[in-house]
């Protein structure tokens, strides 16, 4: 499967900073409560939020259009990363391929099942459930709606109508873990996970990697929150890491990785990495670089195969050569490398997207 | 049930409604379309029934046994922790204990086994009470964050499937799986079961001796006491059978809903639990419909965002609607 | 001048039609009583008059104005008190304190100011107690004082006072009238419930008898006939006083030694089947806890308890808090207790109620003694004096050997009183040993055959020739000790 040269449309980047605004009026509007009661403002940022939710969301009834896409996501699709990604892979399916699209929180295995069955039962003809979590009840449903294709962003079950979709995030993280041991002033970094699953063990995995191949004597400690979405355990958690002793730190925790980024501000004297979208703005001054994926562009890509029949199930697996997964510098700091750090990083970048190199991962 | 009664909680559903649509209308969405939406999402089909039925159960197995508690006074905030302690003795018991045990005794002690973990979880906040006079409410709420974290270990850990690769435990062996009902309806047996508990609770509550006991006790410590009632001991009876139901719950999900044991396998029936208890007033018989409400509201909440596009923010907030006002509103007045 | 009109005073309660057309019309300058039996409407009537009941329908008039109560702010604004019979102040507190609370601002006073404050109060109306002592230690006599005081302080110049000689013995009682006298010189009304016949006759203007919610008659008191009075209430003819009982005196039922825990010091008592055995005293001297070790809720320093003839039963001084479940229907409160100890109550079979039996014995209890309810109202919404027919038919429900009565007709009417010290007799009659724990000397002298007073935690027995009014009082307020 090949894709273009891979940018992020100025429109796209404008609408991002738009939601980012509005996000954070609506956190003062209720932040406000606390310092001086004032039920106008909090009241406002209350409606606010929810007419924000409201026009994030699109509410729109069912659609009619003949091609029709829906994505299950685990949480909120407000979370600027894993699920946000997969949602705005949606709106972009429904632009560029005028499909008709809906969307569904889902928090529970019954729950998948249940939005599984009942978007194929309604002639869905492709349906994201995003994260391998939901591989088993997407197996059981493509049993019985042959008709429907079933899309499971990572996982490794394959039905005749049924592919996981594997993002080689590894592929960034080796060259940020072999950055960061090579300016760690410790010897040891830090990775921050969400909830202990192999996919995002695997992207750990390949950060000590590629912290050992600069400096084999590195540590590296690796610590779970067991959620998605708890910023205040992300935040103290992160803090531990980092008294610790780790001055560089990754994350892969989703939601919640807001407390990682709040805490590596506070620190200040460490270099941090942001997963799954460009999250260098969350903390410009200590932030590197992220370890970028472009779920639209492999959204929109598997929804073309599909609305075309030439969908051949099979893993699907995207990385750095398709220009789904990036890097993404944080041009002032990454202006502060030495010259032979940054040389070997891109050097490093190229030789794994021409496939000379193949950075390890974990089987899952 | 007296028919003054029944007033307030159709009040505060009528209320929650009302606000709901208003919330709606606001947001630019048909409240017709989004409110059918959920009763079709609920009631429409035969999936949609299904998965209401399936969650009622949980729902009607804690609420009972809110309910039984709260009549006794005893502040059991700790459904949550006692649904994960059940299910996770109860997946020992079916993946590692007795895998191969016939399914006539493995599906029971299965169950027996979740209920007798939750009534341990129960059991802890009772020692905790009587031995050192620590208050229920901060100890049942406590015990919720041990057991869903002794989960998180259990499947990282000794329960973990055997090939190690996600956090789960491995499949029921089909013999430790709940049956499904004859008819038409795919519904586990457990269903059967968490309708008839609620009854086996009412009888005892009301009908028997012990009951009134425990009724006298939440009612009035004092005159209990000088009618020769031993207040604790009652405490300690309540938080084995409440405790006991939400570890019944507990093993009623993982042997007939899942399947397997994992973490965040609830999304918070404990405590959703407590909302159908007082919008049932307390009352055993009342848990039934409630549950259904709320079995309803959770099935019919995902047509909602599938069919009429209502974003998932705003069913959230329409599900705090009802069980704010079924707190607020139905929540049986405390006399001195 | 009339300060006070309530005209045809309609108020129903579920079921209970408290208010059937009462009125009540009170001049200045005036005492007035309120007389009627339990449950015949009198507290509904002044709770009226104080704006904590909302009338379904009739007029209040004060000073010749029509006014809508909607609360107590409301009626005192307007210059109506009301004193409870259970005191509204908070035990915690001092004295001080307790006059500032409910004061616009009060709680906003100084510790200086506070004192200075209740000062002026307690000297105005003759106090003799500190600003800064606690309302717990005050006794019941003082309490009340304080809580007319609070009212009069407030510019109260209608001041209501619900049967407030329950709780006194009778030097107390006698000082209270006096006071009410000095009220009416002062110009303030006062209006004064009571369903005793002597202390309306000592004090009282005018009388208004009410039954079943309505009026019976409003009559000038001087020149009445006490037993025209006791007509009009119970509308029928009095009842005579009782007798103690004359019965061979049995073996001993029950044994206490040395029984000690504060103030408790080393009760001795015996106690034997077919007599009645009188513990009289002032409130406080120990009977609340001598009440608990017999009801074994409370634990020994040392001493000990001996129920020689079980079974015993225990009529509770607190009716509503510790001795009837007040949420609980009439029915499962009479059986609670055997319920209770594990043992099955003839109306349950293999643990589980037999509806028929258990409704039967209800029916029974409350034919027997006059209960107005249902077998199933919760007792909460019964009167006082129901409530307490129910504590006394769930003791006598074993026929118990032993059987304790603690100040079994407080706050009961006539009829209900006599209905109850009946009860009590029969059961010295049939051979049960009664121990009587009461404040009520009436009450110790028409039913003891014996006699003994606490005072301070100590048991002082009293010879039968001494068993008069004189020696008794005396004895009560520590005339054996000095």
């Amino acid at each position: 499967m090949a894709f273009g040269a891979h940018a992020v449309p100025p429109g796209r980047r404008a609408s991002i900073a738009a939601r980012k605004r509005a996000l954070a009026d609506m956190l003062r509007g209720v932040g406000g409560t606390r310092n001086r009661v004032r039920p106008r403002a909090s009241s406002c940022g209350i409606v606010f939020a929810l007419a924000f939710g409201l026009t994030a969301c699109g509410a729109s009834p069912e659609p009619e259009a003949a091609f029709r896409v829906a994505l299950l996501t685990p949480s909120s699709i407000r979370d600027a990363g894993w699920n946000q990604g997969a949602y705005e892979g949606l709106l972009k399916i429904k632009q560029e391929l005028g499909a008709g699209v809906a969307h569904q929180e889902t928090r529970t295995p019954q729950e998948f099942e249940v939005g599984f069955r009942d978007f194929a039962a309604r002639g869905y003809q492709l349906v994201f459930g995003h994260g391998f979590e939901f591989q088993d009840a997407a197996a059981t449903v493509a049993a019985e709606y042959p008709d429907t294709v079933f899309i499971t962003t990572s996982g490794s079950i394959v039905r005749p109508n049924l592919a996981p979709m594997v993002f080689e995030l590894e592929q960034a993280t080796y060259v940020l873990g072999f950055v960061g041991a090579s300016i760690s002033r410790t010897g040891q970094l830090g990775c921050l996970g969400g909830i202990e699953i192999p996919s995002v063990a695997s992207t750990f995995l390949a950060f000590e990697a590629g912290a050992r191949s600069a400096r084999p004597e590195v540590s590296v400690r690796v610590s779970y929150l067991g959620s998605w979405e708890d910023v205040a355990a992300a935040r103290e958690a992160t803090l531990a890491l980092i008294s610790a002793g780790s001055d560089v730190l990754i994350h892969n925790a989703d939601a919640a990785a807001r407390g990682f980024f709040q805490a590596a501000g506070e620190a200040g004297e460490v270099r941090v990495f942001g997963a799954n979208r460009n999250q260098n703005e969350l903390a410009p001054a200590v932030t590197l670089a992220s370890a970028t994926l472009d779920i639209p562009s492999a959204f929109v890509e598997v929804a073309r195969s599909v609305k075309d029949g030439r969908f051949v199930a099979r893993p699907i697996r995207l990385g750095l050569a398709d220009g789904v997964v990036g890097i993404a510098w944080n041009p002032p700091l990454f202006a502060q490398l030495p010259e032979a750090v940054r040389e070997a990083a891109q050097q490093l970048e190229g030789q794994i997207s021409s496939g000379e190199f193949e950075v390890p991962r974990a089987g899952f | 049930m007296r028919r003054a009664e029944l007033v307030a909680p159709v009040a505060a559903i009528l209320a929650a409604l009302a606000l709901s649509a208003l919330l709606l209308l606001l947001l630019g969405a048909n409240p017709v379309d989004a409110l059918g939406a959920l009763v079709k999402g609920a009631f429409g089909d035969r999936l949609a029934l299904e998965n209401t039925l399936v969650r009622m159960a949980p729902l009607l197995l804690i609420g009972a046994g809110i309910s039984i508690a709260f009549r006794c006074g005893v502040w059991n905030i700790g459904g949550e922790g006692q649904l994960y302690a059940g299910a996770l003795v109860a997946t020992w018991v079916a993946t590692r204990l007795l895998p191969g045990a016939e399914a006539v005794l493995l599906v029971p002690l299965v169950l027996l086994a979740g209920a007798a973990a939750g009534a341990l979880w129960g059991g802890i906040a009772a020692g905790l009470r009587v031995g050192r006079g620590v208050s229920e409410v901060l100890s049942t709420i406590l015990l919720n964050f041990i057991a869903v974290l002794g989960v998180a270990w259990a499947v990282h850990g000794p329960l973990q499937e055997l090939s190690g690769a996600y956090p789960q435990s491995d499949t029921f062996p089909a013999a430790a799986r709940l049956p499904m009902l004859p008819g038409s309806l795919r519904v586990h047996a457990g269903v059967l079961l968490a309708m008839v508990l609620p009854v086996a609770i009412w009888i005892l509550l009301f009908r028997s001796a012990a009951g009134l006991r425990l009724r006298a006790v939440g009612l009035s410590p004092e005159a209990s006491r000088y009618a020769g009632i031993y207040p604790l001991r009652e405490t300690v009876r309540v938080l084995l059978i409440s405790g006991g139901l939400a570890g019944l719950a507990g093993a009623v999900e993982v042997s007939g809903v899942t399947g397997r044991l994992f973490e965040n396998l609830s999304p918070g029936y404990g405590f959703t639990g407590i909302a159908v208890a007082l919008l049932a007033r307390l009352h055993p018989l009342g848990v039934l419909p409630a549950a259904l409400l709320f079995a309803a509201l959770a099935s019919g909440s995902g047509a909602m965002q599938r069919i009429a596009g209502v974003p998932a923010v705003t069913v959230q907030v329409i599900e705090a609607f009802v069980i704010f006002f079924s707190v607020g509103f139905a929540l049986p007045r405390r006399n001195g | 001048m009339l300060r006070v009109e309530l005209t045809e005073l309609r108020k129903r309660f579920g079921s209970v039609q408290a208010l059937d057309g009462a009125g009540l019309e009170i001049a200045a300058g005036e005492v007035h009583a309120l007389l009627g039996e339990n449950g015949a409407g009198k507290t509904t009537l002044v709770r009226a008059l104080y704006g904590v009941v909302r009338p379904d329908s009739g007029s209040i008039r004060i000073d010749g104005e029509l006014v809508q109560l909607r609360g107590p702010r409301d009626a005192l604004e307007l210059g109506v008190g009301l004193v409870h019979q259970h005191f509204m102040l908070v035990p915690e507190l001092s004295v001080a304190e307790n006059l500032a609370l409910g004061e616009r601002g009060g709680l906003l006073l100084g510790p200086r100011a506070l004192r200075s404050h209740a000062a002026g109060i307690l000297e105005r109306y003759d106090l003799g107690f500190r600003p800064d002592l606690r309302v717990g230690e005050l006794s019941v006599a003082q309490k009340q004082r304080l809580e007319i005081a609070r009212a009069l302080s407030r510019g109260v110049e209608i001041l209501v006072l619900d049967e407030p000689t329950a709780v006194l013995v009778p030097s107390e009682i006698d000082s209270l009238l006096e006071l009410l006298s000095r009220l009416r010189e002062q110009g303030c009304s006062v209006l004064f419930i009571s369903h005793k016949l002597d202390e309306i006759t000592a004090v009282c203007d005018r009388v208004t008898v009410l039954r079943n919610g309505r009026n019976v008659a409003t009559r000038e008191v001087p020149g009445i006939e006490l037993r025209e009075l006791g007509e009009l209430m119970v509308g029928s003819e009095l009842p005579p006083p009782g007798q103690p009982p004359r019965t061979q005196v049995g073996p001993v039922v029950l044994r206490a030694r040395g029984l000690t825990t504060p103030p408790l010091v080393g009760v001795d008592l015996e106690l034997r089947a077919g007599e009645v055995f009188a513990i009289a005293g002032i409130d406080g001297n120990g009977q609340t806890p001598l009440e608990e070790v017999l009801a074994g809720v409370r634990v020994l320093e040392s001493g000990s308890l001996e129920l020689v003839q079980p079974p015993l039963a225990l009529i509770s001084g607190d009716r509503q808090r510790t001795g009837l479940v007040l949420g609980l229907g009439l029915d499962e409160n009479l059986v609670l207790e055997e319920a209770a100890r594990g043992g099955a109550p003839p109306e349950y079979r293999f643990g589980l109620v037999r509806p028929r039996e258990l409704r039967r014995s209800a029916s029974a209890a409350i034919e027997r003694l006059g209960i107005r309810a249902a077998p199933d109202d919760p007792v909460r919404t019964l009167s006082g004096g129901n409530q307490q027919k129910i504590c006394v038919a769930r003791a006598l429900r074993r026929d118990p050997c032993a059987l304790i009565a603690v100040n079994p007709t407080r706050g009961l009417d006539v009829r209900a009183t006599a209905q109850v010290r009946d009860e009590l007799r029969a059961q010295a009659e049939r051979g049960a040993g009664l121990l009587l724990i009461s404040t009520d000397l009436d009450e110790v002298l028409e039913l003891a055959n014996r006699i003994a007073v606490l005072f301070r935690g100590q048991l002082y027995p009293v010879a039968p020739a001494e068993h008069t009014r004189e020696r008794i009082g005396e004895l009560m307020l520590g005339g054996a000790a000095a």
